[in-house]
């Protein structure tokens, strides 16, 4: 079954002022049917499909000229469902970026997320607020993500590719422990995060601190979007990372014991906090260490605690003087307008019936 | 950049990762190790250089495991300039390899942007080298000494922190001969001075 497709703006687009018989050559060879709705014959595809189609022609077109934008409407073409992916809305929506379309708000977390290594054991630690633009879309949401049982991740950026990326490598990760036999590494689960990552080449805006202890012993890692990977004993990412590393900058020591560490990372998580737009609300910290048990403090400290308000709005019977009183009665109010009483339930229900499950 | 001397071969770095105006590591080791006596420089993109250097590693690897003898110096080069050339609108990766092998001592091998190979007796790259071709022209000798090479390439690599806004941090190198990897760190602290050896 052919399927049919908007023209898209494909930007290696086989476009070309053919002849019909070209054309015909074209619907020929079974891989394409074409309908032609304009004289202008104009042939689009897909940077993807065209490599299956045949070595035709190719031109790169200017395809934001307004005259070329017009054929775009004129023309329809049908390819044949090939298997594989299809990546044709990529270029759609390319192209209706290039026109000034903007792209669909996805719910970011500008985040501070923190990390600290010390004797023996790791800290991550993570504000809790997630926005969307402007809007603070969650107050009170969780950035700090299970791995394994000694591995947990710290995210930033976009909230729904953190949490997928971080659940899909927590599934491989108990799988490989599984099949080896062994505890997971922190480096194993550091290098699939960083792979799965460079392969959709910073599409994925997973930003993450990964920590954890192994039996090679402590690991703390920052894993970028595009796939890099950095090393280093205290680590600070998102849009209060640079508040939080000026915490680290002039506090940490290379000695830190537990306490220690949590407090530094709860600080760093603080600045972030309050220093940072993007970043607000209460600290969640993580505690690896060691032969225990890995502690989730959940709101950890909650230095934004919504407390009573001093005075209200609302003003007391009697604020507005009045001069004489008027008691009309129902009966009395009949003779001044016409009271209609709607009938059929239906109608006096409208928009208070709730609806299960529609 | 990297190096020839007289017992083989070194490779120097500066530390500085940026994001943007952003210092994302003030401590990057640069040098990275894809052989027991292979390493290289990595400059350009973090992630794709990342990525490169770890599949050149997994192959060579398995290289030594399967015909029983470390690979050459030219097979790693090989091996980094296939990938960057074929994925060369991908990637923005610029390499230097330098090793050591008994065959053919130490040799010192640059892929530049567009995925040539060229075989040096020294390489800069990355954005301090545009400041440093002066400073490297100047002062390069053939079959220098150990410590002539220390402090050509440390000098250098001094010169690209003073004027590349980009690069700076610490300098580490890697002295690659007979013996084996010999680590160095030099500390803005001291002024880049030694002792340098860490290991």
């Amino acid at each position: 079954m052919p399927q049919a497709k908007t023209p898209s703006c494909g930007l290696e687009c086989l476009a070309a002022k053919a002849s019909t018989n070209r054309l015909r050559e074209l619907r020929h060879s079974k891989q394409l049917t074409l309908d032609f709705t304009s004289p202008i014959s104009l042939l689009l595809t897909s940077a993807t499909s065209l490599r299956q189609v045949s070595p035709f022609f190719c031109l790169q077109s200017d395809y934001s000229t307004p005259a070329f934008c017009s054929l775009l409407r004129l023309c329809t073409l049908r390819v044949a469902k090939m298997p594989g992916f299809d990546f044709s809305n990529y270029n759609r929506n390319a192209a209706l970026h290039a026109r000034g379309v903007p792209l669909p708000k996805a719910t970011s977390t500008g985040t501070t997320i923190v990390g600290c290594i010390y004797d023996n054991g790791v800290v991550i630690a993570a504000d809790t607020r997630a926005t969307s633009g402007p809007i603070v879309a969650d107050k009170n949401c969780e950035k700090l993500h299970y791995i394994a049982p000694k591995i947990w991740c710290a995210g930033a950026g976009t909230a729904a590719d953190t949490e997928f990326t971080t659940a899909l490598i927590s599934s491989n990760v108990e799988l490989h422990s599984l099949s080896t036999g062994r505890d997971p590494r922190v480096i194993t689960c550091m290098t699939m995060l960083k792979q799965h990552l460079f392969r959709y080449q910073g599409h994925i805006g997973a930003y993450l601190v990964v920590a954890g202890v192994d039996p090679t012993g402590v690991g703390l890692y920052t894993v970028h979007a595009h796939g890099s990977t950095d090393k280093l004993p205290y680590v600070t990412m998102g849009s209060g990372s640079l508040a939080a590393m000026s915490v680290f900058e002039s506090m940490w020591q290379p000695d830190l014991d537990k306490e220690g560490a949590i407090a530094l990372c709860s600080e760093a998580i603080k600045a972030g906090i309050f220093n940072d737009l993007g970043s607000g609300s209460n600290v969640d910290v993580c505690v690896i260490e060691k032969d225990k048990p890995t502690q989730l403090l959940r709101n950890y400290e909650r230095p934004n605690e919504r407390g009573q308000k001093e005075r209200n709005y609302r003003f007391p019977r009697g604020t507005t003087a009045w001069l004489n009183q008027k008691v009309i009665s129902k009966e009395d109010m009949k003779k001044l307008v016409t009271i209609e009483t709607m009938s059929g339930d239906d109608n006096l229900t409208v928009g208070e019936k709730m609806e299960v499950d529609a | 950049m990297a190096i020839n001397f007289q017992d083989g071969v070194i490779l120097g770095a500066d530390s500085r990762t940026t994001t943007g105006a952003y210092i994302a590591n003030r401590v990057t080791d640069k040098l990275t190790q894809v052989h027991d006596t292979i390493w290289c420089c990595r400059s350009g993109s973090a992630a794709d250089t990342q990525a490169v250097a770890d599949i050149v590693s997994y192959h060579l690897n398995m290289y030594g495991v399967v015909n029983n003898e470390a690979p050459s110096t030219q097979v790693a080069a090989s091996l980094f300039q296939e990938l960057c050339y074929e994925n060369k609108d991908a990637l923005s990766a610029g390499i230097i390899i330098a090793g050591y092998d008994p065959r053919h001592g130490g040799q010192v091998y640059s892929i530049p942007l567009g995925g040539s190979l060229h075989k040096q007796s020294f390489a800069i790259g990355g954005s301090g080298s545009t400041y440093i071709y002066g400073y490297t022209d100047a002062h390069w000798k053939e079959n220098m000494t150990e410590q002539e090479g220390i402090d050509f390439v440390r000098g250098s690599l001094q010169e690209a922190i003073k004027w590349d806004g980009s690069s700076g941090g610490v300098i580490r190198m890697v002295v690659l001969t007979k013996k084996g990897a010999v680590r160095h760190l030099y500390l803005p602290d001291t002024n880049y001075t030694g002792p340098g050896v860490t290991n």
